[in-house]
């Protein structure tokens, strides 16, 4: 057996029991959240949307008339807490577990003692949070794909009289609802964009938190640096979107760079917007686009990971505590 | 495998964990750590391991650097840490199995005989097994590797009496093959028991180097004699002088070497109540322990001792 295998099949070991109960939360999430789209007829939400103040569009970086179509509202799962809670502990949990993890355990002596390189357990390690990182969100497309194959909708309609120029519905006379599948009003294909966005968001956050764990000794402290660091980016965020003279805050978080809803709606419109750099925001800003947005979140990643791996090849290995 | 540390100090800020030591370890040698906590035994073996970066210094396995090129002194050796601790998730069968891919040349039935010898339970999970059965499992996974060096940091700690003296056997087994042993240890029989050489550390320093069989040599002598025996010393007809140390009329001999000349010119003397006695490898630490400066003054010509 080769040591490289031999590292693979201990971090395996180690983490199948968590990754598989993250793809379970994950599976189940995805698939009721798209049901839950389902049980609401889209026509009803347009009205509501209707009745809200303009300022609140502010808070979405979509047109709101998108996002209440049943396109949009399946691709707002993307964008819901638990699914990047979820997603996000597998890369958080196994990133900060490279070293301060071992270290804090004090199994890392035992490890390193062997003619094994530290690089190689770094990559080995990063290697085994990449595939579970590409595991989780390919379930996460598939179980949203699976909602939108196995959900009917009840679309209600009005009959319409036709002028000629323009098509007048009737409301005074009796609704017509009927059953149609989901997947005749959305495809599936459309949130490959959105879930791409989300692995590279994942991939920084790996990044981030491996680097973070390359420097310390103990993995509560690690997970607290990482899990602050998490929050106060969601909170600067909101406080971009929330402000404008505070807009410029979305440019230094990494959630700015996040927007599954974007990049779906981006490749609605046509898929060759999923390669644009930037794109003009619905209050006419200029925001980042998909390409950009995975770029830059994949790049920071990939340096926190070079960058950690060049901090754990030189430090000191202290005695466990 | 020659072991070589020249200068090596380790500096953490303002603490210096270790103070220019200079060691060397020969082929086949069961090299003795002796020190207590804090004296510098595991910065020591890390530095070896290549685990720190020494502030100054240098340490070498077989010539190779241990830092730089620490990979490479790492498949000449095999490890077994102070607090050996280990995946909690996994079975120790598994766990046996892991470390045996980790290394070429490492077999897992020769990991699975020692466990067997060391009376170790592999199908148990390594997370509800006690603390002496995880230093079975860490010592069956040392030493069933066959790596010219053994790095042993208090090997026998948390074991019963019937395991420890398994151990010391798996040890004395790995010097007749031919490997060199660093054995670390609190517990001076072990030390006397399989090593052929000790160090003793304090506060970082090399306090005190000899060979075991050098101080066998050395016998104290107690008596109580209403004469000054250091006036007499003239009379004993050997190369070696004895250290007399008298307070009123008890006195303190030590000696080295052939005691044959030694009893003849006490038999000179009118001396009363004797005993004699092995220096013992206790004596010599209590005697470094107690002493405020690290620099001892040793009985043999052969010790050596920090400047």
């Amino acid at each position: 057996m080769s040591i490289r295998k031999a590292l693979r099949r201990k971090y395996f070991s180690e983490s199948w029991l968590l990754w598989s109960a993250i793809a379970f939360g994950i599976a189940i999430f995805c698939w009721v959240r798209v049901r839950v789209v389902g049980e609401f007829d889209t026509s009803q939400f347009r009205q509501i949307v209707d009745l809200l103040p303009k300022d609140w569009r502010k808070f979405s970086s979509v047109d709101f008339d998108w996002l209440v179509s049943y396109l949009g509202r399946t691709a707002l799962t993307l964008d819901e807490p638990m699914l990047l809670m979820l997603i996000s502990s597998w890369v958080i949990v196994r990133g900060s577990d490279v070293v301060s993890g071992e270290l804090g355990r004090g199994t890392m002596e035992m490890l390193l003692s062997q003619p094994v390189s530290r690089m190689k357990v770094w990559w080995t390690h990063a290697w085994w949070t990449f595939v579970g990182m590409i595991g989780l969100v390919a379930i996460t497309w598939l179980f949203m794909a699976i909602g939108i194959w196995t959900t009917s909708v009840e679309e209600t309609s009005y009959m319409e009289l036709n002028l000629g120029i323009a098509q007048l519905p009737l409301t005074f006379a009796e609704p017509v609802t009927e059953t149609i599948e989901m997947s005749s009003k959305v495809n599936p294909l459309l949130f490959v964009p959105g879930v791409v966005n989300l692995f590279s968001l994942c991939f920084f956050l790996g990044g981030f938190s491996a680097w973070c764990s390359s420097m310390d000794r103990f993995r509560w402290r690690t997970l607290g640096i990482v899990a602050a660091f998490y929050f106060l980016q969601g909170g600067m965020k909101v406080l971009a979107m929330a402000s404008e003279s505070l807009s410029w805050i979305r440019f230094i978080t990494v959630f700015g760079y996040y927007g599954p809803a974007n990049s779906i709606e981006a490749a609605q419109k046509s898929f060759l917007n999923c390669f644009a750099l930037f794109k003009v925001g619905t209050q006419g800003q200029l925001m980042p686009a998909p390409l950009l947005n995975n770029l830059l979140l994949l790049s920071l990643g990939a340096l926190f990971y070079v960058w950690g791996s060049r901090i754990f090849k030189k430090r000191d290995l202290p005695a466990p505590i | 495998m020659p072991v070589t540390t020249t200068l090596l100090s380790k500096r953490y800020r303002d603490f210096l964990a270790l103070d220019s030591v200079s060691l060397q370890i020969d082929q086949g040698e069961v090299f003795g750590l002796l020190g207590p906590n804090g004296a510098g035994k595991s910065t020591l073996i890390r530095c070896l391991l290549g685990f720190l970066k020494p502030s100054s210094g240098n340490a070498t396995v077989d010539g190779l650097d241990c830092y730089r090129d620490r990979v490479a002194v790492h498949a000449k050796l095999s490890y077994l840490p102070g607090d050996a601790r280990m995946y909690r998730t996994m079975r120790a069968k598994g766990l046996l199995k892991m470390f045996a891919g980790l290394r070429d040349g490492a077999s897992f039935d020769d990991a699975l005989q020692v466990a067997d010898r060391l009376e170790l339970d592999v199908s148990r999970w390594v997370g509800l097994m006690s603390t002496g059965m995880r230093q079975k499992l860490a010592l069956a996974i040392c030493l069933s590797v066959e790596a010219p060096l053994l790095i042993l940091d208090e090997p026998t700690a948390n074991l019963d009496p019937t395991v420890r003296g398994q151990v010391l056997e798996l040890i004395k087994e790995a010097k007749k093959r031919g490997q060199t042993v660093i054995f670390s240890s609190h517990v001076l029989s072990e030390i006397e028991e399989v090593c052929d050489r000790v160090a003793i550390l304090k506060t970082g320093k090399l306090a005190f180097q000899q060979s075991l069989e050098d101080l066998s040599w050395q016998h104290r002598i107690r008596a109580t004699t209403e004469v000054t025996v250091a006036d007499h010393a003239d009379k004993l007809i050997s190369q070696e002088r004895p250290t007399i140390v008298q307070k009123d009329d008890r006195v303190l001999i030590e000696t080295q070497g052939d005691l044959s000349p030694v009893l003849k010119w006490l038999g000179e003397m009118p001396l009363r109540n004797v005993t004699i006695e092995p220096v013992g490898l206790r004596s010599v630490y209590d005697k470094i322990h107690r002493a405020t400066d690290v620099t001892v003054e040793p009985p043999s010509k052969k010790s050596e001792v920090a400047e």
